[in-house]
Protein backbone atom coordinates (compact mmCIF):
# COMPACT_ATOMS: atom_id res chain seq x y z
CA UNK A 1 0.00 0.00 0.00
CA UNK A 2 1.17 3.54 -1.02
CA UNK A 3 -0.18 6.86 0.48
CA UNK A 4 0.27 10.22 -2.16
CA UNK A 5 -0.74 13.44 -1.22
CA UNK A 6 -2.74 15.21 -4.23
CA UNK A 7 -2.68 19.12 -3.69
CA UNK A 8 -5.20 21.04 -5.64
CA UNK A 9 -4.59 24.99 -6.26
CA UNK A 10 -7.02 27.53 -7.93
CA UNK A 11 -5.21 28.82 -11.05
CA UNK A 12 -6.56 32.56 -10.31
CA UNK A 13 -6.16 34.10 -6.93
CA UNK A 14 -7.73 32.11 -4.19
CA UNK A 15 -10.24 34.87 -2.55
CA UNK A 16 -10.83 32.64 0.37
CA UNK A 17 -6.91 32.84 1.30
CA UNK A 18 -7.00 36.08 0.46
CA UNK A 19 -9.70 36.78 3.14
CA UNK A 20 -8.36 34.57 5.38
CA UNK A 21 -4.61 36.59 5.32
CA UNK A 22 -6.13 39.94 5.85
CA UNK A 23 -8.07 38.89 8.89
CA UNK A 24 -5.27 37.54 10.12
CA UNK A 25 -2.98 40.69 9.41
CA UNK A 26 -5.44 43.32 9.39
CA UNK A 27 -7.60 42.25 12.41
CA UNK A 28 -5.74 40.03 14.41
CA UNK A 29 -2.02 41.43 14.70
CA UNK A 30 -0.42 38.83 12.83
CA UNK A 31 0.75 41.61 9.73
CA UNK A 32 4.44 41.08 11.04
CA UNK A 33 4.85 37.59 10.76
CA UNK A 34 2.38 35.90 8.30
CA UNK A 35 4.19 36.63 5.29
CA UNK A 36 2.06 34.71 2.32
CA UNK A 37 -1.12 31.95 2.96
CA UNK A 38 -2.24 29.95 0.29
CA UNK A 39 -4.71 26.94 0.25
CA UNK A 40 -5.16 23.81 -1.47
CA UNK A 41 -7.51 20.86 -1.37
CA UNK A 42 -5.62 18.21 -0.09
CA UNK A 43 -6.01 14.37 -0.63
CA UNK A 44 -4.69 11.44 0.67
CA UNK A 45 -4.33 8.49 -1.90
CA UNK A 46 -3.88 5.11 -0.16
CA UNK A 47 -3.40 3.29 -3.62
CA UNK A 48 -2.63 -0.87 -3.70
CA UNK A 49 0.03 -0.66 -6.00
CA UNK A 50 3.72 -2.65 -5.60
CA UNK A 51 5.98 0.82 -6.04
CA UNK A 52 5.90 4.23 -4.88
CA UNK A 53 6.85 5.25 -8.71
CA UNK A 54 3.10 3.19 -9.72
CA UNK A 55 1.52 4.83 -7.02
CA UNK A 56 2.29 8.07 -8.71
CA UNK A 57 1.34 7.11 -12.21
CA UNK A 58 -1.97 6.19 -10.93
CA UNK A 59 -2.51 8.71 -8.77
CA UNK A 60 -1.60 11.28 -11.84
CA UNK A 61 -3.92 9.77 -13.83
CA UNK A 62 -6.22 10.00 -11.50
CA UNK A 63 -5.69 13.67 -10.98
CA UNK A 64 -6.12 13.87 -14.62
CA UNK A 65 -8.69 11.89 -16.03
CA UNK A 66 -11.51 11.20 -13.41
CA UNK A 67 -12.27 14.85 -13.01
CA UNK A 68 -12.84 14.26 -9.51
CA UNK A 69 -10.24 15.49 -8.33
CA UNK A 70 -8.94 18.63 -10.69
CA UNK A 71 -11.05 20.84 -13.46
CA UNK A 72 -7.87 21.65 -15.73
CA UNK A 73 -9.99 25.07 -16.52
CA UNK A 74 -9.35 26.51 -13.12
CA UNK A 75 -7.31 24.33 -11.40
CA UNK A 76 -3.27 22.95 -11.21
CA UNK A 77 -2.34 20.26 -9.03
CA UNK A 78 0.82 18.99 -7.55
CA UNK A 79 1.62 15.15 -6.28
CA UNK A 80 3.85 14.29 -3.19
CA UNK A 81 4.99 10.96 -2.10
CA UNK A 82 5.92 10.02 1.54
CA UNK A 83 9.41 10.33 0.94
CA UNK A 84 9.28 13.58 -1.11
CA UNK A 85 8.78 16.09 1.94
CA UNK A 86 11.99 17.63 2.95
CA UNK A 87 12.69 19.23 6.23
CA UNK A 88 11.64 23.10 6.10
CA UNK A 89 14.27 25.73 5.49
CA UNK A 90 14.46 29.37 6.19
CA UNK A 91 14.82 32.14 4.01
CA UNK A 92 16.08 35.18 5.65
CA UNK A 93 13.74 34.12 8.79
CA UNK A 94 11.01 32.64 7.04
CA UNK A 95 9.09 29.55 7.39
CA UNK A 96 7.29 26.94 5.40
CA UNK A 97 4.55 25.56 7.88
CA UNK A 98 1.44 23.36 6.34
CA UNK A 99 -1.45 23.40 8.65
CA UNK A 100 -3.87 20.10 7.58
CA UNK A 101 -7.38 20.86 8.62
CA UNK A 102 -9.80 17.83 8.13
CA UNK A 103 -13.24 17.19 9.90
CA UNK A 104 -12.94 15.56 13.09
CA UNK A 105 -16.04 13.40 12.80
CA UNK A 106 -14.46 11.40 9.52
CA UNK A 107 -11.93 12.70 7.09
CA UNK A 108 -13.23 9.75 4.50
CA UNK A 109 -14.16 10.84 0.91
CA UNK A 110 -16.78 9.50 0.59
CA UNK A 111 -18.63 10.13 -2.76
CA UNK A 112 -14.99 10.07 -4.32
CA UNK A 113 -14.37 6.86 -3.03
CA UNK A 114 -17.64 5.64 -4.38
CA UNK A 115 -17.00 7.24 -7.97
CA UNK A 116 -13.26 5.91 -8.53
CA UNK A 117 -14.51 2.01 -7.05
CA UNK A 118 -18.13 1.59 -8.34
CA UNK A 119 -18.11 3.22 -11.69
CA UNK A 120 -15.19 4.30 -13.00
CA UNK A 121 -13.24 1.02 -12.15
CA UNK A 122 -10.85 1.28 -9.58
CA UNK A 123 -11.96 -0.87 -6.87
CA UNK A 124 -8.95 -3.19 -6.84
CA UNK A 125 -6.37 -0.19 -7.15
CA UNK A 126 -7.78 2.79 -4.96
CA UNK A 127 -7.75 1.31 -0.90
CA UNK A 128 -9.21 4.74 0.26
CA UNK A 129 -9.22 8.47 -0.17
CA UNK A 130 -9.18 10.94 2.58
CA UNK A 131 -9.57 14.39 2.34
CA UNK A 132 -9.15 18.22 3.91
CA UNK A 133 -7.93 21.27 3.44
CA UNK A 134 -4.01 22.21 3.59
CA UNK A 135 -3.08 25.88 4.88
CA UNK A 136 0.03 26.85 3.43
CA UNK A 137 1.86 29.47 5.43
CA UNK A 138 4.96 31.56 5.71
CA UNK A 139 5.86 32.52 8.98
CA UNK A 140 8.88 35.33 10.29
CA UNK A 141 10.14 33.59 13.53
CA UNK A 142 13.21 32.45 14.98
CA UNK A 143 13.04 29.32 14.22
CA UNK A 144 11.28 26.50 12.78
CA UNK A 145 9.81 25.85 16.10
CA UNK A 146 8.43 29.12 17.03
CA UNK A 147 7.17 29.09 13.51
CA UNK A 148 4.88 26.30 14.38
CA UNK A 149 3.84 27.35 17.18
CA UNK A 150 2.93 30.84 16.00
CA UNK A 151 1.21 28.69 13.17
CA UNK A 152 -0.62 27.10 15.21
CA UNK A 153 -2.45 29.90 17.04
CA UNK A 154 -3.36 31.11 13.87
CA UNK A 155 -5.13 28.17 13.02
CA UNK A 156 -7.09 27.08 16.32
CA UNK A 157 -9.81 28.80 17.06
CA UNK A 158 -10.22 29.32 20.97
CA UNK A 159 -11.72 32.53 21.26
CA UNK A 160 -13.42 35.45 19.30
CA UNK A 161 -9.80 36.77 18.78
CA UNK A 162 -7.63 33.97 18.78
CA UNK A 163 -6.97 31.82 15.85
CA UNK A 164 -9.11 31.44 12.78
CA UNK A 165 -9.26 28.73 10.27
CA UNK A 166 -10.19 25.49 12.38
CA UNK A 167 -13.60 25.12 14.86
CA UNK A 168 -12.23 22.42 17.01
CA UNK A 169 -15.84 21.82 18.04
CA UNK A 170 -15.88 19.79 14.58
CA UNK A 171 -12.49 19.92 13.20
CA UNK A 172 -8.99 18.55 13.45
CA UNK A 173 -5.63 19.82 12.88
CA UNK A 174 -2.09 18.78 12.09
CA UNK A 175 0.94 20.26 11.99
CA UNK A 176 2.88 18.84 8.64
CA UNK B 1 -45.65 53.45 10.50
CA UNK B 2 -43.23 53.34 13.34
CA UNK B 3 -43.39 55.58 16.38
CA UNK B 4 -40.27 57.61 16.45
CA UNK B 5 -40.12 56.96 20.17
CA UNK B 6 -39.82 53.41 19.61
CA UNK B 7 -36.87 51.04 20.45
CA UNK B 8 -34.38 51.03 17.95
CA UNK B 9 -32.22 48.58 16.57
CA UNK B 10 -29.08 47.97 14.47
CA UNK B 11 -29.05 45.58 12.25
CA UNK B 12 -25.61 44.66 11.43
CA UNK B 13 -24.99 44.35 7.26
CA UNK B 14 -21.69 42.51 6.29
CA UNK B 15 -20.68 42.13 2.91
CA UNK B 16 -22.87 39.05 1.61
CA UNK B 17 -25.74 39.46 4.04
CA UNK B 18 -28.92 38.83 2.15
CA UNK B 19 -31.98 39.00 4.74
CA UNK B 20 -31.63 42.00 5.63
CA UNK B 21 -34.60 43.47 4.09
CA UNK B 22 -37.36 41.18 5.18
CA UNK B 23 -35.64 40.76 9.04
CA UNK B 24 -36.06 45.00 8.87
CA UNK B 25 -39.56 44.41 7.69
CA UNK B 26 -40.36 41.85 10.45
CA UNK B 27 -38.62 43.84 13.14
CA UNK B 28 -40.71 47.07 12.28
CA UNK B 29 -44.03 45.39 12.04
CA UNK B 30 -43.49 44.50 15.75
CA UNK B 31 -43.00 48.08 16.26
CA UNK B 32 -38.83 48.62 16.40
CA UNK B 33 -36.98 51.09 14.46
CA UNK B 34 -34.64 49.16 12.55
CA UNK B 35 -31.66 50.66 10.99
CA UNK B 36 -29.70 48.48 8.52
CA UNK B 37 -26.39 49.19 9.80
CA UNK B 38 -23.23 48.61 7.14
CA UNK B 39 -20.56 46.71 9.11
CA UNK B 40 -17.48 49.64 7.75
CA UNK B 41 -19.27 52.14 9.65
CA UNK B 42 -17.79 53.59 13.07
CA UNK B 43 -18.41 50.58 15.27
CA UNK B 44 -18.90 53.48 18.25
CA UNK B 45 -22.20 54.51 16.55
CA UNK B 46 -23.36 51.16 17.83
CA UNK B 47 -23.84 53.03 21.55
CA UNK B 48 -26.56 54.65 20.24
CA UNK B 49 -28.71 51.48 19.51
CA UNK B 50 -30.92 49.78 22.21
CA UNK B 51 -30.03 46.41 20.64
CA UNK B 52 -28.75 44.46 17.46
CA UNK B 53 -29.98 41.91 15.16
CA UNK B 54 -27.36 39.94 12.68
CA UNK B 55 -29.38 38.29 10.03
CA UNK B 56 -29.05 36.09 7.46
CA UNK B 57 -26.83 35.07 4.11
CA UNK B 58 -23.43 34.59 3.50
CA UNK B 59 -20.93 37.02 5.31
CA UNK B 60 -17.77 37.07 3.60
CA UNK B 61 -19.30 34.78 1.17
CA UNK B 62 -18.91 32.19 4.11
CA UNK B 63 -15.13 31.92 3.20
CA UNK B 64 -13.13 29.50 5.78
CA UNK B 65 -16.11 28.72 7.64
CA UNK B 66 -19.44 30.52 7.92
CA UNK B 67 -19.77 33.57 10.39
CA UNK B 68 -16.16 33.72 11.16
CA UNK B 69 -14.02 36.08 9.13
CA UNK B 70 -16.67 38.74 10.11
CA UNK B 71 -16.30 37.87 14.07
CA UNK B 72 -13.09 39.38 13.60
CA UNK B 73 -14.34 42.83 12.25
CA UNK B 74 -13.94 45.55 14.97
CA UNK B 75 -17.92 46.21 14.84
CA UNK B 76 -18.51 42.61 16.24
CA UNK B 77 -15.55 43.86 19.42
CA UNK B 78 -17.84 46.96 20.13
CA UNK B 79 -21.38 44.84 19.75
CA UNK B 80 -19.78 42.16 22.05
CA UNK B 81 -19.25 45.27 24.57
CA UNK B 82 -22.43 46.29 24.54
CA UNK B 83 -24.04 43.29 24.80
CA UNK B 84 -21.51 41.51 27.50
CA UNK B 85 -21.32 45.07 29.85
CA UNK B 86 -24.25 46.67 28.85
CA UNK B 87 -26.90 43.52 28.41
CA UNK B 88 -28.41 44.90 24.95
CA UNK B 89 -30.07 41.87 23.32
CA UNK B 90 -29.13 40.87 20.32
CA UNK B 91 -30.85 38.15 17.77
CA UNK B 92 -28.47 36.01 15.36
CA UNK B 93 -30.49 34.43 13.07
CA UNK B 94 -29.75 32.08 10.44
CA UNK B 95 -25.61 33.59 9.61
CA UNK B 96 -26.30 35.97 12.53
CA UNK B 97 -26.39 32.67 14.73
CA UNK B 98 -23.12 31.36 12.88
CA UNK B 99 -20.94 34.71 14.26
CA UNK B 100 -22.48 34.68 17.80
CA UNK B 101 -21.22 31.32 18.06
CA UNK B 102 -17.83 32.08 16.72
CA UNK B 103 -17.63 35.22 18.40
CA UNK B 104 -17.74 33.29 22.05
CA UNK B 105 -21.37 35.19 23.05
CA UNK B 106 -23.06 31.95 22.42
CA UNK B 107 -23.19 29.44 24.40
CA UNK B 108 -21.86 32.40 26.60
CA UNK B 109 -20.53 30.71 29.63
CA UNK B 110 -17.45 31.99 29.35
CA UNK B 111 -17.97 35.07 26.86
CA UNK B 112 -15.29 35.31 24.08
CA UNK B 113 -14.54 31.61 24.68
CA UNK B 114 -15.44 29.38 21.26
CA UNK B 115 -17.57 26.72 23.02
CA UNK B 116 -19.34 25.03 20.33
CA UNK B 117 -19.81 25.25 16.30
CA UNK B 118 -22.25 25.45 13.76
CA UNK B 119 -20.78 22.50 11.56
CA UNK B 120 -21.74 21.71 8.05
CA UNK B 121 -25.39 19.66 8.16
CA UNK B 122 -24.70 16.07 9.29
CA UNK B 123 -24.33 13.98 6.27
CA UNK B 124 -25.08 10.01 7.15
CA UNK B 125 -26.34 7.48 4.88
CA UNK B 126 -29.76 7.25 6.62
CA UNK B 127 -31.44 9.72 4.57
CA UNK B 128 -30.60 13.12 7.14
CA UNK B 129 -30.42 16.62 4.64
CA UNK B 130 -26.97 17.28 3.76
CA UNK B 131 -25.34 20.17 2.31
CA UNK B 132 -27.60 23.21 2.02
CA UNK B 133 -31.21 22.33 3.40
CA UNK B 134 -34.32 24.57 2.86
CA UNK B 135 -37.44 23.79 4.03
CA UNK B 136 -40.03 24.46 6.85
CA UNK B 137 -39.52 22.77 10.04
CA UNK B 138 -41.39 22.93 13.95
CA UNK B 139 -39.71 24.31 16.63
CA UNK B 140 -40.59 23.71 20.45
CA UNK B 141 -39.95 26.34 22.63
CA UNK B 142 -38.35 24.69 24.91
CA UNK B 143 -37.08 27.19 27.74
CA UNK B 144 -39.63 28.48 30.45
CA UNK B 145 -41.24 31.47 29.38
CA UNK B 146 -39.22 34.59 29.96
CA UNK B 147 -36.15 32.61 30.53
CA UNK B 148 -34.91 33.89 27.05
CA UNK B 149 -35.70 37.99 26.86
CA UNK B 150 -35.94 37.49 22.94
CA UNK B 151 -38.96 34.56 23.44
CA UNK B 152 -41.04 36.24 26.70
CA UNK B 153 -44.12 37.03 24.12
CA UNK B 154 -44.04 32.82 23.43
CA UNK B 155 -45.26 30.58 25.85
CA UNK B 156 -43.18 27.33 26.98
CA UNK B 157 -43.74 24.68 24.90
CA UNK B 158 -45.08 26.33 22.50
CA UNK B 159 -44.73 24.59 18.47
CA UNK B 160 -44.41 26.80 15.61
CA UNK B 161 -43.28 26.22 11.97
CA UNK B 162 -40.62 28.18 10.60
CA UNK B 163 -38.36 27.88 7.39
CA UNK B 164 -34.64 26.78 7.45
CA UNK B 165 -32.23 27.63 5.10
CA UNK B 166 -28.36 26.62 5.87
CA UNK B 167 -25.51 24.13 4.89
CA UNK B 168 -23.15 24.69 7.90
CA UNK B 169 -26.30 24.47 11.05
CA UNK B 170 -25.70 21.67 12.92
CA UNK B 171 -25.10 23.18 16.84
CA UNK B 172 -22.67 20.18 18.23
CA UNK B 173 -19.18 21.10 20.63
CA UNK B 174 -16.66 18.74 21.72
CA UNK B 175 -16.63 20.77 25.43
CA UNK B 176 -17.62 17.27 27.62
CA UNK B 177 -20.70 17.98 29.40
CA UNK B 178 -21.75 21.28 27.81
CA UNK B 179 -25.29 20.24 26.22
CA UNK B 180 -26.20 18.57 29.91
CA UNK B 181 -25.48 22.12 31.46
CA UNK B 182 -27.16 24.10 28.74
CA UNK B 183 -30.20 21.57 29.50
CA UNK B 184 -29.99 22.40 33.28
CA UNK B 185 -29.65 26.14 32.30
CA UNK B 186 -32.15 26.49 30.39
CA UNK B 187 -30.29 27.68 27.43
CA UNK B 188 -31.97 25.53 25.33
CA UNK B 189 -34.85 28.09 23.52
CA UNK B 190 -35.51 25.99 20.79
CA UNK B 191 -35.87 22.39 19.67
CA UNK B 192 -36.49 20.68 16.64
CA UNK B 193 -39.72 18.76 16.33
CA UNK B 194 -42.51 17.68 14.57
CA UNK B 195 -46.15 19.45 14.79
CA UNK B 196 -47.25 17.69 17.47
CA UNK B 197 -43.89 18.59 19.68
CA UNK B 198 -42.34 15.29 20.23
CA UNK B 199 -38.14 15.90 19.75
CA UNK B 200 -36.90 13.00 18.35
CA UNK B 201 -33.38 13.06 16.63
CA UNK B 202 -34.93 11.65 13.10
CA UNK B 203 -33.70 12.81 9.79
CA UNK B 204 -37.52 14.21 9.16
CA UNK B 205 -37.75 16.09 12.90
CA UNK B 206 -33.79 17.35 12.99
CA UNK B 207 -32.73 18.01 9.56
CA UNK B 208 -29.08 18.96 10.06
CA UNK B 209 -28.32 16.19 13.01
CA UNK B 210 -28.01 19.21 15.77
CA UNK B 211 -26.85 17.55 19.29
CA UNK B 212 -30.47 17.68 21.42
CA UNK B 213 -32.27 18.99 18.77
CA UNK B 214 -31.21 22.26 19.16
CA UNK B 215 -32.11 24.96 17.25
CA UNK B 216 -31.80 27.88 18.93
CA UNK B 217 -29.66 28.97 22.03
CA UNK B 218 -29.43 31.72 24.78
CA UNK B 219 -26.60 32.91 26.84
CA UNK B 220 -26.35 32.52 30.66
CA UNK B 221 -28.02 35.91 30.92
CA UNK B 222 -30.73 35.88 28.75
CA UNK B 223 -30.17 38.51 26.51
CA UNK B 224 -28.62 36.54 23.47
CA UNK B 225 -30.40 34.29 21.40
CA UNK B 226 -28.61 32.34 18.26
CA UNK B 227 -31.58 30.67 15.90
CA UNK B 228 -30.54 29.07 12.98
CA UNK B 229 -33.98 28.79 11.42
CA UNK B 230 -35.47 32.22 9.96
CA UNK B 231 -38.24 33.86 12.11
CA UNK B 232 -38.87 36.78 9.88
CA UNK B 233 -39.73 34.74 6.87
CA UNK B 234 -42.63 33.45 9.09
CA UNK B 235 -43.66 37.28 10.38
CA UNK B 236 -46.87 37.51 8.29
CA UNK B 237 -49.75 34.96 7.47
CA UNK B 238 -49.04 35.68 3.72
CA UNK B 239 -45.38 33.77 4.14
CA UNK B 240 -47.20 30.77 5.33
CA UNK B 241 -47.52 27.78 3.07
CA UNK B 242 -50.89 26.34 3.06
CA UNK B 243 -49.13 22.96 3.15
CA UNK B 244 -48.43 23.55 6.49
CA UNK B 245 -52.09 22.19 7.05
CA UNK B 246 -53.56 22.85 11.08
CA UNK B 247 -54.09 25.87 12.43
CA UNK B 248 -51.39 28.25 10.47
CA UNK B 249 -52.20 26.57 6.91
CA UNK B 250 -55.67 27.17 7.54
CA UNK B 251 -55.32 30.56 8.62
CA UNK B 252 -53.29 31.21 5.20
CA UNK B 253 -56.33 29.45 3.41
CA UNK B 254 -58.63 31.89 5.39
CA UNK B 255 -56.74 34.73 4.18
CA UNK B 256 -56.93 34.12 0.66
CA UNK B 257 -57.83 37.18 -1.41
CA UNK B 258 -57.92 39.82 1.65
CA UNK B 259 -54.53 41.90 1.95
CA UNK B 260 -55.52 42.47 6.23
CA UNK B 261 -55.96 39.05 6.84
CA UNK B 262 -52.32 38.11 4.64
CA UNK B 263 -50.62 41.16 6.54
CA UNK B 264 -51.46 39.61 10.11
CA UNK B 265 -48.99 38.04 12.24
CA UNK B 266 -47.21 34.71 11.47
CA UNK B 267 -45.78 32.49 14.56
CA UNK B 268 -42.45 33.88 13.87
CA UNK B 269 -43.60 37.55 15.42
CA UNK B 270 -43.59 36.42 18.67
CA UNK B 271 -39.49 36.37 18.21
CA UNK B 272 -40.07 40.11 17.39
CA UNK B 273 -42.51 41.13 19.71
CA UNK B 274 -40.13 39.85 22.25
CA UNK B 275 -37.14 42.18 20.81
CA UNK B 276 -39.45 44.92 21.08
CA UNK B 277 -39.96 44.33 24.92
CA UNK B 278 -36.02 43.74 25.82
CA UNK B 279 -35.34 46.66 24.28
CA UNK B 280 -37.64 48.80 25.77
CA UNK B 281 -35.77 48.78 29.37
CA UNK B 282 -32.77 50.15 27.31
CA UNK B 283 -34.07 52.96 25.87
CA UNK B 284 -35.83 54.33 29.12
CA UNK B 285 -32.79 53.62 31.25
CA UNK B 286 -31.00 55.80 27.86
Amino acid sequence: MQMIELLVKLKIPDVTALTAAAALRRRMGYGEVLKELTRADYYALHLQTDSQQSALALAEELAESTNLFVNPNKHTYELRGPGEKVKPTSEDGVWPVEVLVTDAEGTEATEIQQALKERLGYAEQVAGVEQGTLWIMKVAAADLATARQIAEEMAVTKARDEGLLVNPHFQAWEIL
Amino acid sequence: MVSTDAPRVALIQFPGSNCEWETKRAAEAAGIICDIFRWNRDPSLLAEYDGYIIGGGFSYQDRVRSGVIATKEPIVATMFEQVTEEGKPVLGICNGAQVLVEAGLIPGLNPGQVEMALAPNYPDPAGRLRDFCCRWVYLRHSCPQGRCELTSHMESDYVWPVPIAHGEGRFTTRTAGLIDRLRETDQIVFQYCDAQGNVENTPEINPNGAMANIAGLCNPEGNVLAMMPHPERASFVRQLPVELGASWGEKKREAWGSREAMAAPGPGRLVFDSLREALLPATVAG
